[in-house]
């Protein structure tokens, strides 16, 4: 196998290095997620350009012949009359971007060594970007999971949108095991419009579980973007003392001797992360694995990097939906 | 040593437990919570030489304890004691005879005196037997106590001929009654052999037996019932009198009876015929389905007749008669000896005149005479009650002394005359003081009834001497009498210090007069039987005095004088009491629940907790006893008790020393 490529280095990623940006364990302490989300969006703000909005109308795309099985609402009939023959009109889609946050809930996520749990970051930064993107009218839905879909909440663009994802967030998990695949299949299926996916999850699962899940959403004709929230202690594992390890999902006990287990987990923990990142990837999503210590201003940044590489800022937003 | 249940020593294994917890190696006492263990593998577990038992003695006592309580679970007993008192006691048995009026059908009573006879024969020689018969009460028939001296051979026969001589009574069928007293017989015998028994219950079951006591009553495990049903399939109907004939008449209309026509649920008619015996009516038709009743009007027989209301059409006799006693009136006279006129609306009589509403039953009629006027003997000499309110002749006062002395009763009226005194009364007097417990204020003593303060008195005459044996039954307020009492000869005089015209008091009008005026009519003939329709063994309520009653078969049953009931209503028909003011009849009719003929299922016993007997073979039999013997003497060894507290008292120990080697091992660590 490969080694991993090394995670990506920005300027700010230390909270200690990067005095512009916001320690996420000082945000952590801010109750609100709506105003963690500003906070967030608005030092992001000061160096990048407002996107300007934008508004879509039904929009005339092309002409297609019509096939049995195809809509017969969109046959047009005055060139029928012209021509004797059926074509389907074709429009561009209605809406800006249509993105959905998917957040992972399960009882690893409950997890945190520096004043942070993952769960926490992940939402925050979930918050962070449905809160950016309704600023500039895009559709914003969001889905929690724990071993099933706890909470959906189809994308709008309306007033008021927000306030009830963020509500929606706010609430706790009651954490659970963590199962990929279903809630994935399932969010993937009551979606048939392609849209943006942005996962944020710890991944501790079978690589393969990732690779088909993620696949199935890219087969759909989604745009995927996956971050791997991690805790600091799942990277270095550096504990000292030996003890019980109890595992947060299953409530097995281990007795473990960091001392002597320590090197195993790295090596391990360093091949699973390189097959997951291996397995998004080759899947054709985006991926991006950040630690709970990483400022939450810097997800913001991966995800307009990472759409402008695509092409598709969500700012300047040029059709983000696709055609019909 | 033996054990009841030796089952419970594969519990014994559980002294593995301490012994293991003793060698696993102890958990580290932090414990850290981490996201996934997918990663890790468990580190190599501390040294094998560290696992071993340290702790003996506390390994000892832990097993120890858990070892008494595992054998105590075991229920050990001692053998020897158990073979010694084996005794071959036998069963007690109670054969229960059911004699009640629903076994005149058919040959269901031949059919009982076979079962019994069998159920004699089944007995074995070590059983003890006894049979009680029963219909609404239990009777001993062939007791425990003369089966006992008796052979078991002889004791069959004379068993047998008792029940032979048994016949089924009239009587309603108490079941739960007669069941639970079969039982207390069973367990109360005494404490010798076992307590198992059995009832052996021969009976129709049928659905009109009286089954409530059961609901309260706890059955024992020890005494089965063993059933021994006879039946008869033919449906049954029967009769049954609603109401009281003077709550549904009115005099001088012609009355109606409504009789409640039941039919049995297996029964194949359900058209019958009605007619009263002995009249030359038409037949009324009733139409009753199976298993429902319907309720029909019968038009009463004529006055004075004695006939029975008879129906036709159903499979069985016993229950088809309902009698029904003639109305006799009363024909009373009241003589008021006055100057008031029957008119005056202000006088005595006139509200003498009202007082005696005519009933069915009774008929009053005041009539008048001044008080000079000459008093006929003949007049008086039944009346049961004479009034005078004023100054009699000589003449009449003899005829009213003698009146007296032949038992009647002589209410005086003190009036305004030079030779009364008038009371000064304030604005109004009232009762006090009254004697409840004399038959003039007897029915008034209720406490709903008593209150005699809105009777207000305006005016009243003080009764100045008291005659020897006059006894003051009320007082006015100021302390003066009101009504006083005494006696002359067999009879009595009554003097009430008030009128209760209108002048004089509130008394007329209040709710109080009916009452006192009817206690003072009975004053003389006691109250009169109402002649309503009892069942057979109820208690009849008699007239004081009444001497004998004659029964319907023609047989007399001689009364105490001082008798007020009559309890031998053992037939059905109609029964004469010989009362002092005549005769007086009074119908007994059959317990409608005796109609009710269909079978109960043995499943309704059993929901009232009865433990229905299985019929066993001699060799399960024995088998059950012989295990009832061991779990009896392992009940009275009680050895587990001492295994328990054994067991406790060894924790105890264990606690304490555990508790002292924590407290002494720091101690001894930190001195250096």
């Amino acid at each position: 196998m490969p080694p991993p490529p090394p995670p990506r280095r920005t300027s700010g990623e230390a909270p200690g290095q990067a005095p512009g940006f916001i320690d996420p364990a000082a945000l952590s302490r801010v109750k609100s997620l709506q105003l963690r989300a500003r906070l967030v969006v608005e030092g992001f703000d000061k160096g990048i350009h407002r996107s300007p909005y934008h508004g879509f109308s039904a929009e005339f795309s092309e002409y297609r012949q019509y096939t049995p099985g195809d809509d017969p609402r969109y046959l047009d009939w005055r060139l029928f009359a012209r021509s004797d023959r059926y074509y389907i009109k074709k429009f561009e889609d209605e809406t800006n971007l249509r993105c959905h946050l998917i957040v992972d809930g399960s009882r690893s996520m409950g997890y945190g060594s520096a004043g942070i749990s993952k769960w926490d970051y992940a939402r925050t930064a979930a918050a962070t970007v449905a809160y950016f993107l309704s600023r500039q009218r895009d559709a914003v839905g969001l889905v929690t999971f724990e071993d099933r879909v706890v909470e959906y909440i189809p994308p709008r663009a309306r007033p008021g949108h927000l306030a009830h994802l963020m509500a929606a967030l706010q609430r706790e998990p009651a954490g659970k095991a963590t199962d990929l695949a279903g809630p994935l299949d399932e969010v993937g299926a009551a979606t048939p419009r392609r849209g943006l996916f942005v996962l944020f999850s710890d991944l501790l699962v079978q690589p393969d579980a990732v690779r088909s899940s993620v696949g199935n959403l890219r087969a759909a004709g989604h745009d995927v973007i996956v971050f791997q929230v991690l805790d600091p202690q799942e990277v270095e594992f550096d504990f000292d003392t030996p003890a019980m390890f109890r595992d947060a999902e299953s409530g097995k006990e281990l007795f473990i001797d960091p001392r002597t287990a320590a090197s195993e987990y790295r090596r391990r923990f360093t091949t699973h992360a390189a097959a997951v990142r291996q397995a998004c990837v080759g899947a054709g999503a985006d991926f991006e694995q950040m630690t709970t210590s990483r400022p939450l201003e810097l997800v913001l940044y991966d995800l307009l990097t990472i759409r402008s590489k695509r092409g598709r800022v969500p700012g300047r937003n040029a059709g983000a939906g696709g055609a019909r | 040593m033996s054990f009841l249940a030796p089952l419970y020593a594969l519990g014994l294994l559980a002294v593995a437990g301490p012994i293991l917890f003793h060698l696993i190696r102890r958990r580290p006492k932090g414990e850290v919570p981490f996201s996934s263990l997918m990663f890790l593998s468990p580190s190599p577990p501390p040294p094998a030489r560290k696992r071993r038992v340290d702790q003996l003695l506390l390994l000892l006592l832990r097993s120890a304890a858990l070892v008494l309580l595992g054998v105590a679970f075991m229920r050990p007993f001692l053998r020897q004691d158990a073979t010694a008192e084996a005794g071959e006691a036998g069963q007690r048995v109670v054969i229960l005879i059911d004699t009640s009026a629903s076994m005149k059908r058919g040959d269901l009573w031949k059919q009982a005196v076979a079962k019994a006879d069998a159920a004699l024969a089944e007995c074995g020689p070590t059983d003890r037997v006894a049979v009680f018969a029963f219909d609404r009460t239990v009777r001993p028939v062939f007791g425990f106590a003369e089966s006992d001296q008796l052979e078991p051979a002889q004791r069959l026969a004379v068993a047998r001929d008792r029940v032979k001589q048994l016949t089924p009574t009239w009587n309603g069928t108490e079941l739960g009654q007669a069941l639970i007293d079969a039982v207390g017989v069973i367990l109360e015998t005494d404490a010798k052999g076992s307590r198992a028994g059995r009832v052996v219950l021969v009976s129709d079951l049928q659905q009109g037996a009286k089954l409530s006591p059961l609901t309260g009553f706890e059955w024992p495990a020890e005494v089965g019932l063993d059933l021994r049903v006879v039946a008869d399939d033919r449906g049954n109907a029967g009769l049954d009198l609603l109401v009281d004939r003077s709550d549904s008449e009115r005099p001088g209309e012609p009355g109606h009876l409504r009789v409640r026509v039941t039919n049995d649920a297996n029964s194949r008619t359900e058209k019958f015929l009605l007619a009263w015996a002995g009249t030359t009516g038409a037949d009324i038709e009733a139409y009753v389905p199976p298993g429902e009743s319907r309720v029909v009007k019968v038009a009463r027989p004529p006055v004075g007749s004695t006939p029975f209301l008879r129906l036709r059409g159903d499979d069985h006799d016993f229950d088809n008669a309902l009698y029904l006693a003639p109305i006799l009136r009363e024909e009373l006279t009241v003589v008021f000896l006055g100057a008031d006129m029957a008119d005056d609306a202000t006088g005595l009589r006139y509200f003498l005149d009202r007082a005696w509403a005519e009933t069915p039953e009774r008929k009053v009629t005041v009539i008048g005479r001044k008080p000079d006027e000459q008093l006929a003997w003949e007049e008086i000499k039944s009346a049961p009650l004479v009034v005078l309110a004023g100054e009699p002749s000589a003449e009449n006062t003899r005829t009213l002394d003698r009146y007296a002395k032949a038992g009647g009763t002589v209410l005086v009226v003190l009036t305004p005359s030079p030779a009364v005194e008038e009371a000064k009364v304030a604005r109004y007097a009232m009762l006090q003081d009254i004697a409840f417990d004399h038959p003039l204020f007897a029915p008034l003593s209720g406490p709903q009834y008593g209150d005699f303060t809105k009777v207000q008195f305006w005016k009243h005459r003080r009764i100045k001497d008291l005659q020897p044996g006059g006894r003051v039954l009320a007082r006015y307020d100021d302390g003066d009498p009101a009504v006083v009492e005494t006696p002359i000869g067999a009879g009595r005089q009554i003097v009430f210090a008030s009128g209760w015209q209108p002048s004089d008091s509130q008394l007329a009008r209040s709710s109080k007069f009916v009452p006192l005026m009817t206690a003072l009519l009975e004053l003389r003939g006691g109250r009169r039987v109402a002649a309503t329709n009892y069942r057979i063994g109820d208690r009849v309520p008699v007239a004081a005095g009444t001497t004998a009653v004659r029964k319907p078969d023609g047989s007399s049953v001689a009364l105490d004088r001082t008798a007020t009931t009559f309890d031998g209503t053992d037939q059905p028909g109609v029964y004469t009491a010989d009362t002092q003011t005549g005769p007086k009849p009074f119908a007994v009719n059959l317990d409608p629940s005796e109609s009710l003929t269909t079978q109960l299922p043995p499943e309704t016993l059993e929901q009232y907790g009865v433990k229905l007997a299985k019929r066993e073979s001699d060799e399960q039999r024995r088998e059950a006893e012989r295990q009832q013997r061991t779990a009896e003497l392992e009940r009275s060894q009680s050895i587990w008790r001492w295994l328990v507290l054994a067991a406790v008292f060894v924790l105890l120990v264990e606690t304490g020393l555990a508790g002292w080697r924590t407290w002494s091992q720091p101690k001894s660590g930190s001195a250096p």
